[in-house]
């Protein structure tokens, strides 16, 4: 009977340790994960790396520690690296919503705007309620030239937060591709009434006025955003063609030379 | 006695002239040794600007110069190592001090044309840069370079003769014509300008700032679609270049291509 208790302690003994082994490799894993995460924060990619390493040799299931790492790649333009990261990462958690995240980032990096989307939209599944979601599936289906499907991403980003800026300066050139330029002023109006420092929207405003052919409008516009922003060249460039429109060669000449 | 005496004076009259001889030997020696120090230092220098060692280089130059002020190369070379530190001012005083040693010093002129539109002070670089002009009359690039100047300062029909200047001496100097090309369009000459936007791309194809000021230039005639051509043709050369690619995008605005438009407008 005392022989059957002891081996009992024994063998609880033992799971108490195998299971102290296996937390305390998962602290420091999580340890190492954290400082890795802290060195990130501070662009010290390659040291991060260091840490992310030592974090996943203590546990390589650690799908925090992938994800960071594939963050680190990321950051240090190594986008097949940081991908592999990503979907060792979702081979642990398929749900894991960073991992889907930073892979859409990641291929779209790449122009890999189809595998871009698929991990943009698996990363809004899980993730309904996220905005900055919404707008990247729509900026991605945007870099497609698939406007008139943006626009729909931009709706459901704006129904979550009407005052979205980035969605309605988006939405508003999905209304400018669709020739829709009046709905399109519309939405970067409605953005320069939040922020009157939104240079972009200034300058989109002032391609939806040229295109209706309003170029002291548009002139304006351009030079709302240069206000902001004197350096912009896009800008300048904008500003060329309005003067080259408006007959003062001379003028737009003055820009060719200075940009 | 008095032969001795007299053979003694000679002979001491003879190492006197030879004492003397060598000391002017020596004389010329320590000239011609501290003349090759000055060039060495100034060598010395010229190495250590051309490897970046500006701070270095000046040592020597200031070297050069304290054993020969009127060492003009050493004054010229400390202005240019100045210019390269981004102390204009400084090397202005440098190039100064070589003109008035030499005022019809080249080098140093070409100096101040430098210094004075790095500092954006375009009227005094044109002063400058017509002087060297004027020194150097058959030199194509010192034409060119006083066009440039008085474009910078919107004088687009002052800088055509001086662009004539240069294409008298080389009728195939495409900078010229390109730049000649621009005065025109700025003149209201669209049509002069796209012939010698023509001539430039006929003498050099891969000449992209030709192509893409062609299509400004057909853009002010209402010619979108070839406007558009001529962005194109830039946009091969260079495919990452985004003036043609902004052009482009206003030409197909113009075309009322709008999506089109906008699909360049999202990735610039």
């Amino acid at each position: 009977m005392n022989m059957k208790i002891f081996g009992v302690l024994v063998c609880l003994l033992e799971c108490l340790f195998i299971l102290s082994i296996v937390c305390a490799a998962e602290d420091s894993s999580n340890y190492y994960d954290k400082l890795g995460s802290k060195l990130y924060t501070t662009r010290n990619y390659t040291e991060a790396l260091d840490y992310f390493n030592k974090s996943l040799a203590q546990n390589a299931s650690n799908v925090d520690a992938l994800v960071h790492k594939g963050n680190t790649w990321k950051a240090l333009n190594r986008l097949n690296e940081s991908i592999d990261s990503y979907k060792k990462s979702l081979e642990l958690d398929g749900k894991k919503t960073a991992a889907w995240s930073g892979l859409a980032d990641a291929y779209n990096s790449k122009k890999d705007y189809e595998n871009a989307l698929n991990a943009a939209e698996k990363a809004t599944e899980f993730d309904k309620k996220n905005k900055a979601f919404m707008l990247r599936e729509g900026n991605i289906l945007q870099s497609q030239g698939r406007f008139e499907e943006a626009a729909a991403k931009y709706d459901g980003a704006l129904s979550i937060d009407p005052g979205y800026k980035d969605a309605l300066y988006r939405k508003g050139l999905s209304s400018l591709a669709a020739n829709n330029t009046t709905q399109a002023i519309e939405l970067f109006d409605s953005i320069l009434a939040i922020d009157p420092k939104h240079k972009q929207a200034y300058n989109a405003k002032g391609q939806a006025l040229e295109a209706q052919g309003k170029f002291t409008s548009a002139l304006m516009a351009y030079d709302r955003a240069l206000q902001i922003d004197p350096k912009w060249n896009q800008v300048l460039i904008n500003k060329m063609h309005i003067l080259l429109a408006q007959g003062k060669q001379k003028e737009a000449m003055d820009i060719l030379l200075a940009i | 006695m008095e032969t001795s005496l007299s053979r003694n004076q000679e002979r001491s009259g003879g190492i006197n002239l030879r004492i003397f001889n060598l000391l002017i030997c020596f004389f010329i020696l320590n000239s011609v040794c501290l003349a090759e120090d000055t060039e060495y230092f100034d060598w010395k220098g010229l190495k250590l600007s051309a490897s970046k060692n500006y701070t270095e280089a000046l040592q020597y130059f200031d070297k050069a110069i304290n054993q020969n002020g009127n060492y003009t190369d050493a004054w010229i070379h400390k202005g240019d190592t100045q210019r390269a530190m981004k102390d204009y001012n400084a090397s202005l005083l440098s190039y100064d001090q070589a003109l008035k040693v030499d005022k019809n010093e080249t080098a140093a002129w070409s100096g101040i044309v430098e210094a004075y539109s790095l500092l954006k002070k375009y009227d005094e670089a044109y002063a400058a840069a017509a002087k060297v002009t004027e020194l150097d009359p058959k030199n194509k690039a010192n034409w060119l370079k006083e066009g440039n100047l008085l474009q910078l300062q919107g004088s687009y029909d002052k800088a055509v003769p001086k662009y004539d200047g240069a294409l008298a001496l080389d009728p195939q100097y495409k900078d010229a014509l390109y730049r000649k090309g621009i005065s025109l369009l700025a003149l209201g000459n669209a049509t002069s300008a796209i012939e010698l936007f023509d001539q430039v791309v006929k003498i050099d194809p891969k000449y992209k700032n030709a192509f893409n000021a062609k299509g400004l230039a057909l853009e002010t005639k209402g010619l979108d679609s070839e406007a558009q051509e001529a962005y194109n043709m830039s946009l091969e050369i260079d495919p990452k270049w985004s003036q043609p690619m902004i052009n482009k995008e206003h030409s197909l605005l113009a075309l009322g291509k709008m999506d089109e438009a906008m699909k360049i407008f999202v990735v610039i």
